[in-house]
């Protein structure tokens, strides 16, 4: 898998979750990674990123969150040209699997139903990482 | 108890048990033996609660480590060892609940129990203890890895059929 100098932004409320997303990462050899904590925070981050010299090459983000949750999130990235093409990748937990289709239609790249293995986080890496070729 | 009580309680005890195994990679299994005397005088330090709701039931579920257990699942979850609990630690039991908790109300929901959205909340400090209120059914499920230990504390209000 390649990408190893990409830098990923990951969006959740629970600190835990955002270190359990992070340990994932760096098993795939990321470890260029900026935390933040909703939707809001997430979005500003983004932007100073534009234009630099090392923007966010993927965003995993949260569903539930206050303020601004994941769904508004990728809502925002995806209307705005200079961000609609970084891969969003939402992780879900189990109950709100049947909102995925809303998540879909809004342009999401893949999505994680929490708990979920090393392994499936690999996969969907991996399909992350292929239509960033594709693209 | 209720049939719909008892295949809630069998459902929410593997779905914890599942959470921590996968999101955290620990095993923790029941640890039959230990009698409830027993568990009920350690030193518990961290409980996430998460009320339940459904046309069926109505209970709670609680989640109770000890010191070493939650640093123990919270070093697996975050990938770092950990040898205090602060409040960015404590998030991750509410987490757990929520994780373990979604994952059974979908699955029962296509069964039309129709239980409700719930948000865990937690507490901490040294030496938590453990007692029941009023005469509703409990059940009270030691979970060991090693000489770890937690539980799953779960009651149920005695009016539903």
């Amino acid at each position: 898998m390649a990408t190893k100098n990409m830098r990923v932004l990951v969006v959740d409320d629970m600190k835990s979750m955002r270190m359990a997303v992070k340990k994932k990462l760096k098993v795939l050899d990321i470890t260029d990674i900026t935390e933040a904590d909703d939707g809001s925070t997430a979005w500003s981050a983004i932007e100073d990123s534009i234009g630099s010299s090392q923007p966010f090459a993927m965003i995993l983000s949260d569903w539930n969150m206050p303020n601004t949750s994941g769904i508004e999130l990728l809502a925002k990235v995806r209307s705005d040209p200079r961000t609609k093409q970084i891969p969003f990748v939402l992780v879900t937990a189990e109950s709100e699997k049947d909102q995925v289709m809303q998540a879909v239609k809004l342009g999401v790249t893949t999505y994680l139903t929490k708990p979920f293995t090393q392994e499936t986080f690999n996969e969907k890496m991996d399909q992350v990482f292929r239509k960033m070729k594709v693209a | 108890m209720s049939e719909a009580s008892v295949t809630f309680i069998k459902n929410i005890i593997s779905a914890i048990i599942e959470t921590i195994e996968i999101q955290c990679e620990r095993k923790y299994t029941a640890a039959k033996a230990i009698k409830e005397e027993e568990f009920k005088k350690k030193d518990y330090c961290v409980s996430g609660v998460i009320g339940v709701t459904s046309e069926f039931f109505t209970g709670s579920v609680a989640l109770v480590f000890t010191s070493d257990s939650f640093l123990d699942i919270m070093s697996g979850m975050m990938g770092e060892e950990y040898e205090s609990i602060d409040d960015d630690l404590v998030d991750g039991c509410a987490e757990l609940l929520n994780i373990a908790y979604g994952t059974v109300k979908k699955k029962l929901n296509e069964h039309g129990y129709k239980i409700s959205m719930a948000i865990p909340s937690v507490v901490y400090g040294d030496k938590l203890k453990i007692k029941d209120i009023g005469n509703d059914p409990s059940v009270k499920i030691p979970f060991c890895s090693g000489d770890h230990i937690f539980l799953v504390s779960i009651n149920f209000e005695n009016s539903h059929k």
